[in-house]
């Protein structure tokens, strides 16, 4: 087809306008609209050069150079924007082949498409593309943000845990202190009668002796009540030392011998102050856990209840401890008759610093809470009678 | 002046050329040429600006647009990472084009974080980009810091 026809179909189709130029890239013909949207007035269109007339072209008259040479096809520059909101495609492509020159182009045509339509359509694709890619990107980074945030607080809570446990080792370790106290204080009971009794018949066997020597028979029973009340000291001693062996498994074991051995180790003090102490219920139970935990416990509560009577004495003074199955769990039922708890207090009396003694730390209430549920997967409640108060531990009886 | 998008390359622009700021995005496509005329120490140049559709994973920037340029702005965001991490792609980019066009990497949005930080952004990157990059310039369209300089740094590397 020959050059001409082909800007006249140009023409024709309205869509493009062009620029015909030289290979000195002088622009010598053109279609009518070509300089409007270069911003060229018309009168000034003659002899124009075509970077200086559209800038979009310079830097590229090497390419342009080689598409006269036949080096290049064509070159394309998409979404040109012309004018506010205008946008064109740049073709650029061979023209008329040259007179003599084989191997040249005479022209080049530079194509003007206008394209606003579609580039306005593809305008709003890219901005919510990027818009959507932008909050994508925020979300990120405020999921980043609350990851980040979460370690913190997973390391806050990590520290907080770790101190806590601390503190609850430090006060175990200030409970045990101050039941160690009270226990040197029974065993001094304990003893004092045994030592009385053994003291009495070393002064009865010296003053027979002197009487008649070889009175056997007597001297054997004498002995054999010594030999009985250092058992009986023996067996203080040894319940003591049971008593704050930490054992560190967890072991079946029957509760009302557990329960004896605290009753043995209080029995004294107990009867010095006209308190009486009773065990019933199922003595072949047995409960899963910490014995010497569970003896804590206990002696925790009976010297409560101790106190208790202490603060508010009356003529029969009562301690009852029960022992019962109770489903999956023994339950133990310590009650006295004491007066009760205060009601204002009885919601909180587990919580930590909590006491209603005058010289009470609060801490043994909350230990004994903490032994029995945390450590031994039971429960621990408190609740007013009629004349006393109530305290039920229920233990697991299986593993 | 090309960089990913979102960057802020308009809006540098727009600084540079207008001496205005709006924070409203607009996605530019395609592209679109700005003149300015810069003075010198001792002359006035023209710069046609070439404000380049901003590139992502999935469109990369054309090379046409690239082709007989004779210097070059890659613009990153500085609060965002993976703008800065692009720098070297685009790089690349220039140098397969036009390899003797001086290259300049602007940190924009440099208003949104602390000096300090972005003091610490602007030496690792020019570390970075020692051998690649002319320099590495902090720059805000927003309040303006940088940009004229920017330019004028590029212009004289253009000329010289």
């Amino acid at each position: 087809m020959h050059i001409q026809e082909i800007l006249n179909a140009i023409n024709a189709n309205h869509i493009y306008e062009y620029m015909v130029i030289d290979d000195t890239l002088k622009i010598i013909e053109y279609s009518d609209k070509a300089f409007k949207l270069c911003d060229v007035d018309a009168v000034e269109c003659d002899n124009l050069n075509l970077t200086e007339t559209v800038p979009e072209l310079y830097g590229l008259e090497e390419e342009i150079e080689k598409i006269f040479k036949k080096e290049r096809g064509t070159l394309e520059l998409p979404y040109i924007v012309k004018g506010p909101g205008q946008y064109v495609d740049i073709h650029i492509h061979p023209g008329r082949c040259g007179g003599g020159e084989q191997n040249r182009y005479e022209t080049v045509i530079i194509l003007f498409e206008n394209i606003t339509a579609q580039a306005k359509m593809q305008q709003n694709l890219v901005q919510e593309r990027n818009e959507k890619a932008l909050l994508l990107r925020e979300i990120s980074g405020k999921n980043s943000q609350l990851k980040r945030f979460n370690e913190e607080m997973q390391t806050l809570v990590e520290e907080e845990i770790r101190k806590n446990r601390e503190k609850q080792q430090i006060l175990e370790i200030q409970s045990r202190h101050a039941q160690m106290g009270e226990m040197i204080g029974m065993i001094t009971h304990q003893w004092k009668q045994p030592l009385s009794v053994i003291s009495l018949i070393a002064n009865l066997l010296k003053s027979r002796l002197e009487v008649d020597p070889l009175e056997k028979e007597l001297f054997d029973k004498k002995l054999d009540d010594i030999l009985m009340q250092v058992r009986h000291m023996d067996q203080t001693v040894l319940d003591f030392q049971n008593f704050f062996n930490p054992l560190k498994e967890k072991v079946f074991f029957t509760l009302f011998e557990s329960i004896q051995s605290v009753a043995r180790l209080i029995e004294n003090a107990y009867r010095h102050k006209n308190i009486s102490l009773k065990i019933k219920g199922d003595k072949t139970l047995s409960a899963y856990g910490y014995p010497n935990e569970f003896n804590q416990v206990l002696l925790s509560l009976l010297k409560n209840a101790k106190d208790a009577f202490m603060e508010n004495p009356r003529d029969k003074m009562r301690i009852s401890i029960t022992i019962a199955q109770e489903n999956d769990f023994a339950c133990i039922r310590i009650e006295d008759n004491a007066g009760g708890i205060d009601e204002e207090v009885l919601d909180t009396i587990f919580d930590l610093y909590v006491t209603t003694k005058k010289e009470g730390s609060g801490l043994g209430l909350n230990l004994a809470k903490s032994m029995i549920e945390k450590n031994m997967q039971g429960k621990l409640e408190a609740e007013n009678t009629e004349n006393g108060a109530r305290f039920s531990i229920w233990l697991p009886i299986f593993s | 002046m090309i960089g990913d998008f979102a960057t802020g390359k308009t809006s540098l622009i727009r600084r540079f050329v207008d001496n205005q700021f709006s924070d409203s995005y607009l996605s530019t496509i395609g592209v679109k040429i700005s003149r300015k005329n810069i003075a010198l120490e001792d002359e006035v140049v023209q710069g046609l600006i070439w404000d380049i559709e901003g590139g992502t994973e999935v469109k990369p920037v054309n090379r046409t647009y690239l082709m007989g340029a004779h210097g070059c702005i890659i613009v990153a965001d500085i609060t965002r990472t993976e703008t800065m991490e692009s720098i070297e792609k685009y790089i690349e980019t220039v140098l397969s084009i036009t390899p003797s066009a001086p290259i300049v990497i602007v940190l924009n949005k440099v208003d949104k974080i602390s000096r300090e930080q972005a003091e610490k952004m602007l030496s690792d990157t020019s570390e970075t980009y020692r051998q690649k990059a002319k320099k590495v310039f902090l720059a805000s369209a927003k309040s303006g810091e940088g940009v004229e300089t920017m330019f004028h740094t590029l212009a004289h590397y253009m000329l010289g």
